[in-house]
């Protein structure tokens, strides 16, 4: 299979007034095509700066992501917008991803009509076909978005997302902000797109059995640095950094048979303004030694399942 | 035998909006014991919220009415209280923690400040005796006293969220209301959180209402669940008849569309549809639109609350396959 | 979608709406109806409407000519022929008054619309490519501002000249600076929103994010501030009048006409009285009109 997004060394700063905010600290992964790479974490994990970054929202401070063994981080003009095409995004908040005085249908022709390759009929045809796949019902294509509920919302960030023909989706935890029941529902419609489409996804949440269900594999993110990735059964059978451990326990389960065995971390979340050098979740790790304090590798542990940990090896 | 601490009956909450009534909570009865969580389920615009403002009698003057019911507190019906006994009440003896931590925390007083405040109002303590309180209330949710002075912008939501619980329970209360209390924070935070309020609760014989949409931390806290589907309880039970043998098919359709971290489930099975709009409430079930096991019987008429086992309550009648 | 159980056909649970007309969907046409339903807000429309006819239809509805003077009637109290008396040289107040409304309307309108269209045009370009245009600007705009507006307004006019045009250029160029300001403060807070991402993501280039996207989700506070603005513009047009610059006599504008009444204010109030009126009236009209403009105009979307 052939390797769609490849992200080498990423770096995202950003300078702001307390100092410089290390959002992505080298972070190294690659993505096949028709898969999907989960993305986890917890808030300031620098999940959503990771993904933006990659789409070119944002302009990476260092290091290189190669979408089909081409480096898209120097790209300008004419390319980035040939390169947006391929990459496009469908964001977390459905009240605020569309933009409120635009009809459903005008917000979904316009990726279209900006790229001025097709004529008016070309257009309402492909709107049509879009919202069609997306399964939002005909009587709403002229609505006004505050007339639709989230989980229709989010359905109609998905048609736009794929108005361009993409090869690589950037989900921004798209299913966070909708209930229970609508989650399963759009998830359901995320991974029939995939197949009938054969999209490349990158899933950026916070919800772990959400990304379970949807991902080959999982990279763990905490404070801008990736601390583990593997495919998705590994994470969840044998968690290998402590961080991911304590993640894992922290979930309530509805598994009344299993309790989960809490493993609980002392402290609060450091803050990503001007760290110190080394891993940055040493501070609330039982198992943090001197060592700890050196920039950690990511090394290839098991088959296929990379840690970033000093002391992985005995423990 | 059971004095319930808290026994609501029949409660009826309407909402006016735009010349049309909607019946927020309708026909809401449960009980809950001293020291015991219930665990209320349900997505949004069930009736959750409404139904826990209306028991503290916060819900807006303007738009909401209740209209049917009784909410007996310790033997007194609050609903027929005059303001003056609900403000003695209100952060007293019943106390509320909101949804969001972001809001609910005033940005221009400190913490400490917004702790004593809740502290002078019930109880009869001079300033210092207050602040001395509101030190030790801040040390039991693992916030250092120091930072007494402290705004809420200068902490961050897992540790605003502690606050907030601080307040709520500053005065002792004997009834906590948790609306979402954990929905905003992070995985291990709300580990963390939730812990708390378990030990906190033993400590204090509480009973409380938990409003949430997850299952998992129904699973960790509760001892009683209700599932609520449009302003009705639908399923009604311990923790265990819920969740080993769910009866109603909102409740079944609920965790069938769980992704579970367990198992690898190639589909997901979400419930069909959407639910239900309040101004245009489907005749008979309000489920019934939905439901895989619908039959003609289900859209004649209000479908009553039935036991179907000892303790287990269901409003549904159609035989389901097992 | 599958059809749930053995039931008979219904939607599943779906919202259902009334098959509504588009345009009656759109956001223009619900704030027509949610304006329509405040009473205050539509007697200020259809008291400024009537002002505003009776200023466009003058010659129709002034009974005299507003500069044919008649001295047997100067100062002349009001009476059944000159309805709101006469002024210093004879000539009917009430004509002037209608007369003097196409002065003082114009001018506001003109003036206060276009230094919002400025105000907007220049205020979104800081607010949104931001950096240094947006620091070296708001200097600019800082030092433009902190000269007091009433004082601008004379320095212009005392340095251009009375009349009329220069009275509607003075009232621009002291109106400008809020205009951008306010705008900018907006878009400030609005740059952030993900739909503008959105359009960044889909190719949009930065002046179609700028006026497609972003400025008719921010225009609101800026029609509220536009309709209000007239009123104090009105005023401050008088205001010019009153002490001599602005429009010149024998120009029947309301503030000239207050300013030649001034010295009678015991003996002929009717003079300065009914021009007063006049202005009060219209403001009003304007200040009602903009504050119900301003609740429709605000979504109260989420329930």
């Amino acid at each position: 299979m052939a390797t769609l997004l490849q992200v080498e060394h990423l770096k995202k700063y950003f300078n702001i007034p307390a100092g410089i905010n290390h959002a992505v600290d080298d972070v190294t992964f690659k993505i096949e095509k028709g898969e999907t790479m989960g993305i986890v974490g917890e808030s300031g994990c620098g999940k959503s700066t990771l993904g933006r970054t990659i789409i070119r929202l944002h302009d990476a401070t260092g290091g290189k992501v190669l979408l089909n063994g081409e480096d898209i981080t120097q790209a300008k003009g004419k390319e980035l917008k040939r390169l947006r095409e391929d990459m496009q995004i469908i964001f977390q908040d459905p009240y605020s991803s569309l933009n409120p005085r635009m009809t459903v249908e005008a917000a979904v022709s316009e990726p279209l009509q900006l790229s001025k390759r097709y004529n008016r009929t070309e257009i309402l045809e492909a709107t049509e076909r879009l919202m069609d796949l997306c399964g939002v019902e005909e009587r709403l294509r002229m609505s006004y978005p505050h007339e639709m509920d989230g989980g229709r919302r989010q359905r109609v960030g998905i048609a736009r997302a794929l108005a361009l023909n993409p090869q690589f989706i950037m989900c921004d935890e798209p299913v966070s902000a909708l209930d229970v029941s609508i989650q399963a529902q759009v998830l359901n419609l995320l991974m029939d797109l995939q197949e009938k489409l054969n999209l490349t996804y990158m899933f950026v949440t916070h919800d772990l059995s959400v990304v379970r269900h949807i991902s080959n594999n999982i990279c763990v993110m905490y404070l801008g640095q990736l601390v583990e990735t593997c495919p998705s059964k590994d994470l969840f059978d044998t968690p290998l950094h402590p961080y991911t451990k304590a993640l894992l326990s922290a979930i309530p389960s509805v598994d009344l048979d299993n309790p989960m065995q809490r493993i609980m971390l002392k402290g609060e979340i450091a803050s990503p303004i001007n760290p110190k050098p080394g891993c940055r979740f040493a501070a609330r790790c039982r198992h943090a030694t001197e060592a700890c304090g050196q920039p950690q590798k990511l090394e290839e542990v098991m088959p296929n399942h990379f840690v970033s940990c000093c002391r992985i090896k005995e423990l | 035998m059971n004095h319930h601490f808290l026994e609501m009956k029949d409660l009826v909450v309407e909402y006016t909006s735009g010349g049309s009534i909607i019946h927020a909570v309708n026909g809401v009865s449960i009980k809950l014991n001293s020291g015991e969580t219930l665990g209320l389920v349900g997505e949004t615009g069930a009736g959750k919220t409404t139904l826990a403002k209306a028991i503290l009698g916060i819900l807006p003057d303007r738009s909401a009415k209740v209209c049917g019911g009784e909410i007996i507190l310790d033997g007194k019906d609050l609903l027929k209280l005059p303001q003056k006994e609900m403000l003695r009440i209100r952060g007293k003896k019943v106390s509320m923690i909101f949804q969001d931590p972001m809001t609910a925390l005033n940005p221009v007083m400190t913490v400490g400040g917004q702790i004593t405040e809740a502290v002078r109002l019930h109880e009869n303590l001079d300033l210092n005796e207050s602040k001395r309180k509101t030190c030790s209330m801040l040390e039991m949710v693992g916030i250092p006293a120091e930072r007494f002075n402290e705004y809420p912008h200068q902490f961050s939501g897992g540790m605003k969220q502690r606050v907030v619980i601080a307040m709520a329970l500053a005065c002792n209360p004997k009834l906590l209301l948790a609306d979402e209390p954990t929905s905003a924070l992070d995985v291990t935070i709300q580990a963390q959180v939730l812990e708390m309020i378990n030990d906190l609760k033993k400590q204090y014989h509480m009973a409380m209402l938990l409003i949430t949409h997850d299952l998992g931390v129904v699973a960790e806290t509760c001892e009683r669940v209700a599932i609520i589907y449009a302003g009705r309880i639908v399923e009604y039970g311990t923790k265990d008849m819920i969740f080993r043998s769910p009866a109603h098919p909102y409740t079944r359709g609920l965790f069938g569309s769980l992704p579970s971290m367990n198992s690898d489930v190639k589909r997901l099975s979400p419930i069909p549809g959407m639910p239900p709009n309040p101004s245009d409430m489907p005749d008979g079930c309000a489920f019934a639109p939905r439901c895989p096991y619908a039959c003609e019987k289900c859209q004649n008429g209000d479908v009553p609350l039935a036991e179907i086992a000892p303790g287990h309550f269901c409003r549904c009648f159609v035989e389901k396959e097992e | 979608m599958k059809s749930a159980g053995n039931l008979k056909k219904k939607p599943a649970g779906a919202t259902k709406g009334p098959k509504k007309k588009w345009w009656k969907r759109s956001m223009f046409f619900q704030i027509l109806q949610r304006l329509s339903t405040n009473s205050t807000a539509m007697f200020g429309l259809i008291l400024l409407l009537v002002i505003s006819i009776v200023a466009i239809f003058a010659p129709v509805f002034a009974p005299y000519s507003p500069t044919k003077m008649d001295l047997d009637y100067m100062y002349a109290m009001p009476s059944l022929k000159h309805l709101c008396g006469c002024d210093e040289v004879g000539r009917d107040i009430l004509s002037r008054l209608i007369y003097g409304a196409r002065y003082s309307l114009s001018i506001a309108l003109i003036a206060d619309v276009v230094s919002q269209i400025i105000g907007v045009l220049i205020g979104s370009i800081i607010g949104y490519v931001g950096g240094k245009i947006d620091m070296v600007g708001m200097r600019i705009v800082d030092i433009w501002a902190s000269v007091p507006s009433t004082l601008l307004a004379i320095l212009i006019s005392t340095t251009l000249g009375a009349g009329y045009v220069n009275t509607i250029i003075a009232m621009l160029i002291s109106n400008v600076p809020g205009g951008i300001r306010s705008t900018r403060a907006m878009c400030l807070k609005e740059r952030e929103a993900d739909y503008l991402e959105a359009a960044r993501s889909v190719n949009a280039g930065p002046l179609r994010i700028m006026y497609r996207h972003m400025l008719p989700n921010i225009i609101s506070p800026t029609i509220v501030g536009t309709t209000m603005g007239i009123g104090s513009t009105i005023i401050a047009v008088a205001g010019l009048a009153y002490i001599g610059l602005g429009i010149q006599p024998p120009a029947p504008e309301w503030g000239a006409m207050l300013a030649a009444g001034r010295n009678f204010i015991q003996k002929y109030p009717h003079m300065i009285t009914f021009p007063g009126i006049a202005i009060a009236l219209t403001v009003l009209s304007l200040n009602l009109f903009g504050d119900g403009l301003r609740d429709a105009l605000d979504p109260k979307m989420k329930e």
